[in-house]
């Protein structure tokens, strides 16, 4: 968002929704599907650089999970767990690292790692809908008071997921759903955004994942703390940890097992 | 018993003929003996292959876990108190020793390149004493001590260390799951390569001290104990008081050996079914050689079963004669071609004949046959089963002979 | 079993024909034949004339295509294979032109054959062996093998099998066919001997001038016709 140009963010914020508040149903009559998309994206919508807690949920077991951002490519989660103190997983343009206090090189991950549960780092950070999405079809349902709105998405390239069908609820322009589908159209997985920030109308409070290819397994995902802020560059240096020590602490001391006889 | 002895003399009445079936029928004996003893002795070889190649010849572990395969196991190490589970199994007869063991998987990186990988956590001293073969192919072994955090050491798959590209030496990071489902990474010098004898293993496998495995994954459980006898013999035998032993204890199981090893099952049977064919082969051929020269017998003797058909023997006793003439060649040359077998297997063995090394082999084994009672008593049964089948026709054209005729043949 | 008056053979309009490639050859047409126990009767015709095929029936070694034969009161035709068979093992005994020893036994396990076959018991079977082989003058040369005696002693053999189980009747195909003069007179007489001393029925095949004109009974056979049946007395 912050790329807009200042007059044009002007338009949009003052003279667009003076123009949406005339028309019934919230929507404007020459808003195309992407339009829609890209005001309905929570991706597009967050800030660029930010910290945010997580407590993610699945069988049974919560864990907590700090994500660093820094613009589109930069991100570091440390797990919260005393135990777990010293390990990162460190994702830079697209390429996913763990960082462990017993290896001194970073191990490389597969992209769809899958932080806990069924939640990889893509679906925690939510999926940048409008810029790696093209829409394929667009239609709209009656639900109660407003309608809902429901796309067709394809990956434009590399995407985390190559089909995705997007459920917004108007006039709210909020996500209600989004369904996860394979390249062979196998549904992967089911997000519901079940509860939001009362304070920002695209900033969710707790999403609901449920795993299709694991019998709908459930993971759970609450936005503990979000705080807009300047992420130091030093987080995500694959080599030099001193910023990481700096900002968190020392790593935890090794798990010590009794040695068999 | 007098038929017993007209069918043997009939038998002396052309002795080259006879003499010339006793040869066939005992190159069979001898071919299928040889055989035998070559299967028993790959099978035997094979077995302590197995069983000293890791597998111990016991495993005690948590019912659920022995129930899957070995390919299928994933699950987290889920033997607890397994070194007082141990002590209870040590002391009793014919026990070498018993070894804690953790299979794993994981990823194993060096620099940009990462491989998913399984392996085992193992304790090399006990391996020792267990005889179990270590296949090492470069470098050293694992160490006896287990490492302190840190001095972590690691043998690899010769594939495995040459897609990592890496050389006894170096250090390889391997990343794990632990029990809280979280990632675990631990840095390991490569100690050791080592080749398992299956290439697509070689690629993905390695083995790492008990106590690594253990810290890496976050636990002091173990997946598994390996237990391995002094004689193979004994498996059941030391599977049952095992069980007797750790019956207070309900949610571990003992598996042998066999039930582990699909492979060996699957060798024996390939092995069987060639010893089955190969013997099916020296059936037909005995037996159409055996037909044919009792065949002949008959048809040369047509005036003599008539004589003996007038005389008011029965045609069943006529049948009998013919049959015991076929027992006797099946006796005879059986007891000719066991004698050979046995010397033949004797002087092979004498003669250190070197085959081509097996799989996962660094060098060729000497061929060894070895043969046991059974096999000279299942030789015998099937000559003279064979010579039991070979005298039908026969039986049938000197019970079905017309008496008039028989004696008028000339 | 009959009355000790009643015939012992009793044939019936005996027809047997066989095949000589395409061609029929009628051996027996309409035989009729009644011997009493205790003959000695002598079956003469030239080769051809159907002493053998009348043999074959009488000795229940093959069957009529039309009459019967009753031996002893049992009619053959209605006989069960195993009948037949324990038939020819009792009341039967051959003696056959070719001696047709066995082979591979000696000449005592010759004679005992029968005996053995029928299951006597083995002190039983050497008694009678031992006598038949005394009634025949076979003393000694008893361990050897058919091959290792003279024509003579084989056909003594042969006889000496035919008797060892007292049989009702013994048919003896041309006997004498395959020895010297000398030798088939002494069998003769031995026959005869056997005839008068045991009672044991007698029917003798031969084409033999010498031996026919000694017969007590002669029936001729011609073209497989009983063309004469003369009586004349004793041997």
């Amino acid at each position: 968002m912050s790329s807009r140009a200042p007059g044009r963010s002007v338009i949009l914020r003052f003279v667009l929704p003076l123009v949406l508040l005339g028309v019934p149903g919230g929507s404007t009559w020459a808003e195309t599907p992407e339009d829609l998309l890209r005001r309905s994206d929570l991706a597009a919508a967050a800030p660029l650089a930010f910290r945010a807690v997580l407590r993610v949920t699945a069988d049974r077991k919560t864990v907590g999970l700090e994500v660093w951002r820094s613009g589109e490519d930069r991100t570091l989660v440390r797990f919260l767990s005393p135990k777990e103190r010293g390990k990162y997983l460190v994702r830079l343009s697209g390429t996913l690292w763990f960082l462990s206090p017993g290896a001194k090189k970073p191990v490389k991950l597969a992209p769809s790692y899958k932080l806990k549960g069924s939640a990889s780092l893509d679906d925690l950070l939510g999926i940048h809908y409008s810029r790696d999405y093209e829409v394929v079809s667009f239609a709209e349902e009656e639900a109660g008071p407003g309608s809902l709105k429901v796309f067709d998405l394809r990956a434009k390239g590399k995407a985390p997921y190559p089909r995705v069908r997007y459920f917004v609820r108007t006039p709210e322009t909020r996500p209600v759903r989004a369904e996860y589908k394979l390249a062979s159209g196998k549904l992967a997985s089911v997000v519901e955004f079940a509860e939001w920030d009362p304070s920002h109308r695209l900033r969710f409070k707790r999403l609901i994942f449920r795993d299709a290819l694991r019998n709908g397994a459930v993971t759970e995902v609450e936005l503990a703390e979000m705080e807009e802020r300047a992420v130091p560059a030093g987080l995500f240096d694959l080599e030099d940890g001193s910023e990481r020590s700096r900002l968190f602490g020392s790593p935890a001391p090794a798990k010590s097992s009794p040695s068999p006889r | 018993m007098k038929f017993a002895q007209i069918a043997l003399r009939n038998l002396a009445r052309n002795r080259r003929r006879t003499a010339l079936s006793l040869l066939l029928i005992a190159a069979g004996s001898v071919a299928i003996l040889l055989t035998a003893g070559f299967v028993r002795y790959s099978f035997g070889g094979l077995q302590e292959a197995i069983v000293r190649g890791g597998l111990g010849h016991l495993e005690v572990g948590p019912a659920q876990d022995l129930a899957a395969s070995p390919l299928e196991r994933s699950g987290f190490p889920g033997l607890a108190e397994w070194e007082g589970v141990r002590a209870r199994i040590e002391g009793l007869p014919h026990v070498l020793a018993s070894e804690g063991v953790i299979r794993l998987t994981g990823l194993a990186s060096k620099g940009d390149r990462t491989v998913a990988v399984m392996g085992l956590g193992v304790e090399p001293e006990r391996e020792r004493r267990m005889s179990f073969e270590l296949k090492l192919r470069v470098g050293a072994y694992l160490s006896d001590l287990p490492p302190a955090e840190g001095e972590d050491g690691v043998v690899l798959g010769v594939g495995l260390a040459r897609a990592l590209g890496v050389q006894p030496g170096e250090v390889v990071t391997l990343t794990a799951l632990t029990a809280d489902s979280t990632l675990n990474a631990y840095d390991m010098t490569v100690v050791g390569l080592i080749s398992t004898g299956l290439q697509d293993l070689d690629a993905r496998f390695f083995k790492t001290h008990l106590a690594s495995a253990q810290r890496l994954l976050g636990t002091d459980r173990v997946s598994s104990l390996l237990v391995a006898l002094d004689d193979t013999k004994r498996t059941q035998e030391v599977a049952a008081r095992v069980r007797d032993r750790l019956a207070g204890q309900p949610g571990l199981a003992v598996a042998d050996w066999e039930s582990r090893a699909s492979f060996y099952g699957q060798v024996k049977a390939l092995y069987s079914g060639i010893f089955w064919f190969l013997g099916g082969i020296v059936f037909v051929l005995v037996c159409l050689a055996a037909s044919n020269t009792l065949l002949m017998a008959i048809l040369e003797r047509v005036r003599e079963i008539g004589t003996l058909l007038a005389l008011g023997t029965s045609r069943g006793q006529v049948a009998a004669i013919v049959i015991l003439e076929a027992l006797w060649l099946g006796l005879i040359g059986a007891g000719l071609g066991n004698a050979l077998g046995l010397g033949l297997a004797a002087a092979i063995n004498a003669a250190h004949i070197k085959m081509p090394p097996p799989p996962g082999a660094a060098s060729g084994i000497d061929l060894r046959l070895v043969l046991a009672a059974s096999d000279f008593v299942l030789v015998t049964a099937l000559m003279l089963g064979v010579l039991a089948v070979a005298a039908t026709l026969p039986v049938l054209r000197a019970v079905r002979l017309r008496i008039v005729e028989a004696l008028g043949h000339v | 079993m009959t009355a000790p008056d009643s015939p012992l053979f009793h044939a019936l309009g005996l027809r047997k024909s066989y095949s000589l490639g395409a061609v029929r050859i009628e051996a027996l047409r309409g035989v009729d034949l009644v011997v009493q126990r205790g003959e000695f009767v002598v079956v003469a015709g030239p080769s051809g004339s159907g002493k053998t095929t009348l043999f074959n029936l009488l000795g229940c070694l093959d069957e009529p295509e039309a009459g019967r034969v009753v031996l002893d009161g049992v009619d053959l035709g209605a006989a069960s294979q195993g009948d037949r068979t324990l038939i020819r093992r009792r009341k039967l005994g051959f003696v056959f032109q070719s001696f047709n020893l066995i082979p591979v036994l000696s000449a005592y396990e010759n004679v005992e054959y029968p005996l053995w076959i029928d299951g006597v018991p083995a002190a039983e079977r050497k008694r009678r062996t031992e006598g038949a082989l005394a009634s025949v003058g076979l003393g000694d040369r008893l361990k050897h093998r058919p091959d290792q005696l003279s024509g003579g002693e084989r056909q003594r053999v042969s006889l000496a099998r035919a008797l060892v189980h007292d049989p009702l009747v013994i048919l003896a195909d041309e006997p004498t066919a395959n020895l010297d003069s000398k030798t088939g007179v002494a069998i003769v007489d031995l026959l005869a001997r056997m005839n008068a001393e045991r009672g044991t029925t007698f029917l003798f095949a031969t084409h033999d001038p010498s031996i026919i004109e000694r017969a007590p009974r002669t029936v001729r056979l011609k073209d497989g016709e009983v063309v004469a049946d003369e009586t004349r007395g004793a041997l």
